[in-house]
């Protein structure tokens, strides 16, 4: 695979070496003109080339430019942050109008793109590295950033594993998994150290920079091999002071949700499900007709608690302010951010408070640079945020728990006398819930400091300097709020009241402080940079050490040494060499440190001679990396897991009459004195070009991983009596291949860019500890890392569902259940020992990370109007369905939406295996019958715009005033043939529904 | 140029030079946990290895979801239908499927006391007086672990030293005999140390093993080893030794009979009576109760249902089973007249609990039917169960219960169950069983009983005395009579209210399945594939 790679890069290179198109001579007239935006404002310091020929300018302050050009020439206009533009020159063209507009996605070769404690010329970069501008993020109410990254990198695997308001969760993945071990979490650094940036707001964000291969991770040492996220926020400029005001309000509404059986479906169903089992059926024709006819709402009653409880949409909010500016000695940048989101809950207000979940979040931030001496200069960095999330007191899972679980017939959610309803079976009612049982308020407060001191050393060499980074960062918690709780009352078969619970007043919450951490980190070294005729020599070495302090923990530490020296000859030819030394404390001393080595090259070949003129090539440059980086966050747990030690105090047993525990004492797991981290090998190869006068920009890198000393169990037989740390014995490979294509076309005064990203990675575990009996078709080594959640990937095969008794007494024994019975899943006799047991389950590749993951996006302008969409999608996934089908308990019998498409003698065709109250373990065994494609296309984010013409902003003294209305997760397209998002398969049906939001916002600047 | 070259040479040289142990990143402290030599210095830590190991005794209470062992025999029918336990009643029993993790546990208890014994010569343990008696302990602990291994498995690996990765762990198993003489040979050591009864015991103490404990395990031991299962030739030698080990016991007068039996679990106020030889610590608790007091009682769960079959069990009052025409049982009636302990272990239809009357006729509040979690077989289980335990209020009252491990009556049984296979049905014989239904109230065995006769009133009586003690599961595997009480459909009482006063219905609860191989456990397959050497049991 890798040598096909080398191959395909080296027939186009050879390829594009035949158009040497020889240099003309230059002539031409003199053309002029002015650049503009879409609302008319002139833009400065953009370049125009003549496109094939030397000559270029700059427009000026104005946006006005002049140079000399001949009819048929084309002219390029680029600017970072703005699409190039392309104009073709008429004879004598005089005061050509240019409008250009905002750049998407990945930027032009001249950006600037953040690397560990420098930055780079994306063409300097030699490593696989993706980037993304903070401006390019859609303006969403989010309240996790991490939600608006999904689709817009390659490489960057983003999924959403929760949506309830302040805890809409992503999981991130780089590539993919290639461990299994660990949580495969990559590393988040927000201006170079680990911070949590989900909660951060956008418009602090300058680019998201995502770390790939060995030679941008070997920086970072022991930490980073599944990958960094580098998070850089915004500066000030000297140039003009500026302010922005920024304001959505929109609305979230669920995109899927459980539509509950009435009660006399559920009590028919109930019945069959009984009878099934061949027990009395529970519901009388009375009673089912009571149900029907809902004669006594009192007696027979009839709920729909989703309908009761879940609103069809909630309020979510977004206002900031920044201001930047400064002057040559001090420039600032400083944003305040507020943060509302409502959450979907009915019926939760009380006289005295709300109980609906919900959300607040304050960002505050302030980054200062101050120009001490000439030679001096001090950033000073402030980021500090305030989180408050409110949910009800019974606990939000214990809330949506009962909507979504109680049957129909549960109970009457109020008595004829105006008391909670309840029943022996179902306790909790969810009104109850909201209305009497307080809330809790948990509020996080976060304060993010920075000193970055750089003194110029010219004195000692030309192009030497010092530099001091120091944070101070500061974390608490803070858990209040009000509790209670409630009684219900059960009417009896003969008029008479059961009570359940006990009301107890309204009284505070137990509140209490938590998780008060303190993290210092500290960074100190030298730099170098100086370019002597051509020769460009960089490097950079620093100290680092970073302690986390809890008062309940001893400190985590970490120390290390990382360097970078990186040389290139005129613009050209790149070699980067990177290393790093680092140690962490939670090895034996002495096992403590790794070195972790990388080497990176780069070859601009549209540079050469002989290609620079090559016609529709503009640029073109390969590049490739090899080295090793570390992962220790590998989950063993505590610091000490080298060594054998012994718990002075490990549980306790009651003696004697009066029951005083007396102290137990106990060794700790045998060690694992070896103890150390897992080595990533990350090799890339990649090619960057653009064509076509810069009309399409493509990006493609190939990789492979290996990585070895993953952590796994060791095998050893029970008679030990102890647990035992696991070993770093494992070994797993990842390859794959990611790209990206942009292409911009002008077409008039419609100017349309179209640009997409893909990944394709797969892991596949080389070694692990497995029991040596197992059959070969049940080991996981050559299949890929984790599983289906909920189901694993070790499982039955399923051919259909039993028709009949006769098919039965034909096919193998079953062991599962006691009785198999038509309607029950058939499974495959895959050992062929007659017997259907554990043994016919066999070690299968159905993983819900997908293998593959792409996005694509359309955007759009014409005059003051803009348009951009945003689609994103995943394959190679799967999801089990068994959850939902099953949902329930013994006390509703297993019966819910789903269970009207069961097996039954009337439905033969039914989809689902038969209901059924006891013994159902050959139904719920782990079996392929219950997966489904967990693939899926979504239209992730669309925005409409229109910027006010400048003469109407003018007069506010306004430099700009944008309107647009934008949408959130608003379609999704998949196979399962269930009302679901697979993204989340269970949202809406036994957690926080799935939603999308349409959001109406203003952007104004001045 | 040179300059370059410098600054590249520094760079490189302080990356290579650095911190190989690094003081930045070591601890001068384990936070908590200590070395192996401080660890034996410290006297609290010494002793707290060894209590640690009473921590592996295990309670029948709530072994899978709320319930007990006695649902996977014909003493009851757990009221959760997909209940764990119904593995062993459907016959679907695999190493692939098992029910507990007692493989695994016991060994895990047996680590904690070999640790003991291996350190406990050494140990700062003060006063040193104290440690012949803790060693003694320990030897208990070991013998009974290895014999709950036995009980299940039969012979297994003998964990007789602390195992160590180093050494080879693929061993084989031992002999049924083996493991037997080994557990033995510990009684023996821990009866030599150990003080005779709890009352020895300062207050504080009360609850270690006691010479007494040692020696009820070795007669448990001895009876299962004598037992149709794992003597399948009869040998009246180990029926002697049997009776030998009960009769030593009995003979030290350590313990008597509790004048009544209602009162024998009843912890709350008289922790460890004379009758209790050695039980697990008494935690204070109320899941007994919500998992298995009627449903109507503030939501409990109902789970354990005795059967029909063991309610036939409890003779009338007047000594005979309900079987015999004379015995007065009257099916209109069945409730009336019976043996005491009827309605000190099992809720029936108008039972009284908690000043309630307990209804299990089909429409009353705790009736067939009534809810998922109703009883399945007309009855729910009184005994363990708490008048003072309250449950599912803001705060609930607690009630302090051990798990009974050994209580006298038991010693009593097993010697005469012992006995008679030597001796026949001789006065001794009698004599303990008619010491065990005397303090129930009820009358003594006729005389004249043959030895198959009065073996079957031995085994109806431990039935009876003993129901979901945990023994009932296991009696009847060394008995082998599972293919007659297991293999086959257990049943209930439906009871219809009618104007006059009540129907009884008997009625098919569910069928039961047993297969030859379910007379001992399955080793679970994981410790299989993990070995060679280790040799699963027949049929699994």
């Amino acid at each position: 695979m890798k040598l096909y790679y080398n191959c395909l890069i080296l027939t186009v290179l050879l390829f594009l070496m035949h158009f040497n198109v020889p240099a003309q001579s230059f002539e031409g007239s003199l053309v002029s003109g002015m650049v503009t935006d879409a609302t008319d404002a002139p833009v400065p310091g953009v370049r125009v080339d003549v496109q094939e020929k030397d000559d270029y300018t700059f427009t000026d302050e104005t946006g006005r430019f002049s140079l000399r050009a001949s009819q048929g020439d084309v002219l390029v206009f680029t600017k970072k942050e703005i699409l190039t533009s392309f104009y073709d020159v008429l004879r004598h063209d005089q005061n050509i109008r240019i409008v250009v507009r905002a750049s998407i996605a990945e930027g032009g070769e001249e950006d600037d793109v953040f690397i560990p404690f420098d930055t780079r010329k994306r063409r300097a970069v030699n490593s696989s590295i993706a980037a993304l501008k903070g401006s390019d993020l859609p303006q969403i109410p989010s309240s996790s950033l991490t939600n608006l990254l999904s689709g817009r990198l390659p490489g960057l695997n983003v999924w959403q594993t929760g949506s309830a308001p302040g805890r809409d969760e992503t999981t991130i993945v780089i590539r993919n998994r290639a461990s299994f071990a660990g949580s495969n979490v990559p590393l988040f650094l927000v201006d170079g150290v680990a911070r949590d940036f989900s909660d951060m707001d956008v418009n602090e964000i300058e680019a998201i920079t995502v770390l790939k291969d060995a030679a941008s991770l070997a920086w970072y040492g022991n930490r980073a091999a599944n990958g960094v996220l580098l998070i850089t926020t915004k500066r000030g400029s000297a140039e003009q002071t500026r302010f922005t005001y920024d304001a959505q309000i929109g609305s979230q509404i669920p995109t899927a949700l459980a539509k509950p059986l009435n009660s006399y479906a559920f009590a028919t169903l109930y019945n069959q499900a009984l009878q099934n089992d061949g027990f009395e059926p529970l519901y009388t024709s009375e009673a089912l007709n009571a149900y029907r006819t809902n004669s006594d709402p009192y007696g027979y009653p009839d709920n729909n608690f989703v309908e009761s409880f879940i609103k069809n949409n909630a309020l979510v909010q977004r206002h900031v302010l920044t201001a930047s500016g400064g002057s040559k000695a001090i420039r600032y940048f400083t944003s305040l951010s507020y943060f509302d989101q409502n959450g979907l809950y009915k019926n939760a207000y009380t006289p005295l408070f709300n109980t609906n979940i919900g959300y607040q979040r304050f960002n505050l931030r302030t980054n200062l640079d101050v120009q001490v001496t000439p030679q001096l200069s001090v950033q000073l960095d402030m980021g500090g945020r305030v989180e408050d999330r409110r949910e009800p007191g019974s606990t939000n899972n214990s809330f949506l728990g009962t909507v979504f679980g109680l049957p129909p017939n549960a109970f009457p959610m109020l008595n004829k006398d105006g008391s909670y309803g309840g029943s022996n079976l179902f306790r909790d009612n969810p009104l109850a819930q909201l209305k009497s049982q307080g809330y809790i308020s948990d509020v996080t407060r976060v304060l993010l400091g920075t000193v970055n001191a750089t003194h110029k050393l010219d004195f000692l060499t030309k192009g030497l300097s010092a530099n001091l980074f120091y944070t101070f960062d500061i974390n608490g918690r803070y858990t209040s709020g009000r509790s209670q709780t409630y009684e219900v009352y059960e009417q009896g078969l003969d008029g008479e009241l059961f009570r359940y619970g006990n009301q107890t007043p309204l009284g505070y919450r137990t509140s209490a402080f938590s998780s008060p951490t303190r993290i210092n980190e500290l960074w100190t070294g030298i730099d170098y940079d100086r370019i002597v005729k051509g020769h460009h020599f960089r490097g950079t070495l620093r100290y680092q050490q970073a302690t986390s302090f809890d008062p309940v923990r001893l400190a985590d530490k970490r120390q290390g040494f990382s360097g970078r020296m990186s040389y290139s000859f005129i613009d050209r030819y790149y070699v980067d060499l990177v290393t790093s030394y680092t140690g962490v404390d939670n090895y034996m001393p002495g096992k403590q440190f790794g070195f972790f080595p990388a080497v990176a090259v780069g070859w601009v070949v549209s540079d050469e001679k002989s290609l620079r003129n090559a016609g529709f090539l503009n640029y073109l440059k390969i590049s490739g990396s090899y080295g090793k980086s570390g992962n220790n966050s590998t989950g063993e747990a505590g610091k000490f897991a080298y060594a054998h030690l012994y718990n002075v105090t490990n549980g306790s047993y009651p003696f004697g009459t009066s029951f005083g525990a007396q102290q137990g004492a106990s060794e700790r797991a045998l060690p694992n004195p070896d103890l150390t981290w897992e080595k990533a090998y990350k090799t890339d190869v990649g090619l960057d070009a653009k064509l076509f006068g810069n009309a399409l920009q493509l990006s493609a890198n190939y990789f492979n991983e290996r990585r070895n000393d993953i952590l796994t169990n060791p095998i050893y037989p029970s008679i030990i009596g102890l647990a035992s740390y696991r070993v770093n014995d494992g070994e797993t490979r990842l390859r794959g291949f990611e790209g990206f294509v942009n292409l911009t076309h002008a077409f008039g005064e419609v100017v349309l860019s179209l640009g997409g990203n893909y990944t394709y990675a797969k892991s596949k575990i080389i070694r692990i500890n497995e029991s040596s009996g197992l059959a070969p078709y049940q080991l996981q080594k050559g299949h890929n890392i984790a599983g289906v959640t909920g189901m694993g990937k070790l499982m039955l095969q399923s051919d259909g569902i039993f028709q009949s008794q006769a098919e039965i007494d034909n096919s193998p024994v079953q062991r599962f259940a006691g009785k198999v019975q038509p309607g029950d899943i058939r499974y495959l006799d895959n050992n062929d020992d007659g017997v259907i047991d554990n043994y016919d389950r066999v070690m299968t590749d159905y993983n819900d990370t997908p293998t593959t993951y792409y996005g694509f996006n359309l955007s759009g302008q014409y005059r003051a109007f803009d348009f951009s969409l945003l689609m994103q999608g995943v394959s190679g996934r799967t999801i089990q369905i068994r959850t939902l089908v099953f949902a329930g308990s013994n006390n509703t019998g297993y019966i819910n939406q789903f269970s009207p498409e069961a097996w039954s003698t009337d439905n033969p065709d039914g989809v689902y295996p038969r209901l059924g109250i006891s013994d159902r373990a050959n139904n719920t065994a782990d079996s392929d019958f219950w997966l489904r494609s967990g693939n899926y296309l979504r239209l992730k984010s669309v925005e409409l715009g229109y910027t006010l013409p400048h003469q109407l902003t003018d007069k506010i003294n306004s430099r700009g005033l944008r309107v647009y209305i934008n949408g959130f997760n608003l379609l999704n397209f998949n196979k399962t043939g269930i009302d679901i998002d697979p993204e989340m398969p269970f949202a809406g049906y036994n957690s926080y529904p799935y939603v999308k939001t349409i959001t109406a916002g203003i952007n104004l600047r001045f | 140029m040179k300059k370059h070259t410098t600054v590249l040479a520094v760079l490189t040289l302080i990356g290579v030079t650095s911190c190989e142990e690094s003081t930045f990143l070591r601890f001068d402290h384990y936070d908590g946990p200590v070395t192996e030599e401080q660890y034996w210095n410290i006297n609290t830590a010494a002793r707290g290895q060894l209590n640690r190991g009473y921590t592996f005794l295990q309670e029948g209470y709530n072994r899978y979801d709320g319930a007990m062992l006695a649902a996977g025999c014909d003493e009851a029918v757990n009221s959760n239908l997909n209940s764990e336990i119904n593995i062993v009643n459907k016959g679907t029993w695999s190493s692939l499927r098992t029910i507990d993790g007692n493989y695994e546990l016991n060994y895990n208890g047996i680590r904690q006391v070999n640790v003991f014994l291996a350190n406990a010569d050494r140990a700062n343990i003060t006063p040193a007086t104290d440690i012949p008696r803790l060693k003694g302990e320990a030897f208990f602990l070991r013998g009974y672990f290895h014999f709950e291994l036995l009980k299940r498995y039969g012979g297994v690996i003998i964990a007789d030293r602390v195992f160590t990765f180093s050494e080879n762990l693929d061993l084989p198993r031992s002999t049924f005999k083996e493991t037997v003489d080994q557990i033995l040979r510990d009684c023996d050591s821990a009866a030599i140390r150990l003080p005779l009864s709890p009352s020895q015991y300062g207050a504080g103490d009360r609850g270690r093993a006691t010479k007494a404990a040692a020696l009820a395990l070795k007669s448990r031991t001895l009876l299962y080893a004598a037992s149709p299962l794992n003597n399948p030739d009869n040998d009246p030698e180990l029926w002697q030794k049997a009776a030998d080990a009960a009769k030593e016991l009995i003979d030290t007068g350590a313990h008597s009979l509790l004048a009544s039996y209602s009162n024998i679990f009843n912890f709350s106020t008289a922790a460890y009576n004379t009758e209790v030889i050695f039980a697990t610590a008494a935690s204070a608790r109320n899941d007994i109760e919500v998992n298995n007091a009627p449903i109507s009682y503030n939501g409990a769960l109902g789970r354990t249902n005795p059967t029909q079959e063991l309610v036939d069990a409890y003779e009338m009052k007047n000594g005979l089973p309900i079987g015999d025409a004379s015995s007065g049982y009257n099916p209109e009636d069945p409730y009336r007249d019976r043996d005491p302990r009827l309605s000190w272990s099992v809720f029936f239809n108008g039972s009284v609990f908690k000043n309630d009357t307990v209804q299990t006729f089909t429409s009353g509040k705790d009736g067939v039917g009534q809810t998922i979690n109703a009883t399945k077989t007309g009855y729910y289980m009184k005994k363990f169960l708490s008048e003072s335990s309250t449950w599912n209020q803001v705060s609930n009252a607690t009630v302090r219960r051990p798990w009974v491990i050994f209580r006298y009556a038991e010693i009593l049984l097993n010697y005469s169950e012992a006995q008679n296979e030597v001796s026949g049905p001789d006065a001794s014989v009698y004599e303990a069983i008619n010491r065990v239904r005397r303090r129930a109230g009820m009358p003594e065995l006729p005389a004249g009983l043959s030895k198959d006769q009065i073996r079957e009133r031995i085994r109806n009586e431990r039935r009876v005395e003993l129901a979901f003690e945990e023994h009932r599961f296991f009696d009847i595997r060394r008995w082998k009579i599972g293919e007659e009480t297991l293999g086959k459909p257990v049943s209930g009482l439906r009871i219809v209210r009618n104007a006059t006063g009540y129907r009884y219905e008997p009625f098919e609860v569910e069928n039961r399945i047993f297969n030859e191989r379910m007379y001992l456990y399955p080793i679970p397959q994981s410790e299989i594939n993990n070995t060679t050497n280790l040799r699963q049991n027949p049929g699994y």
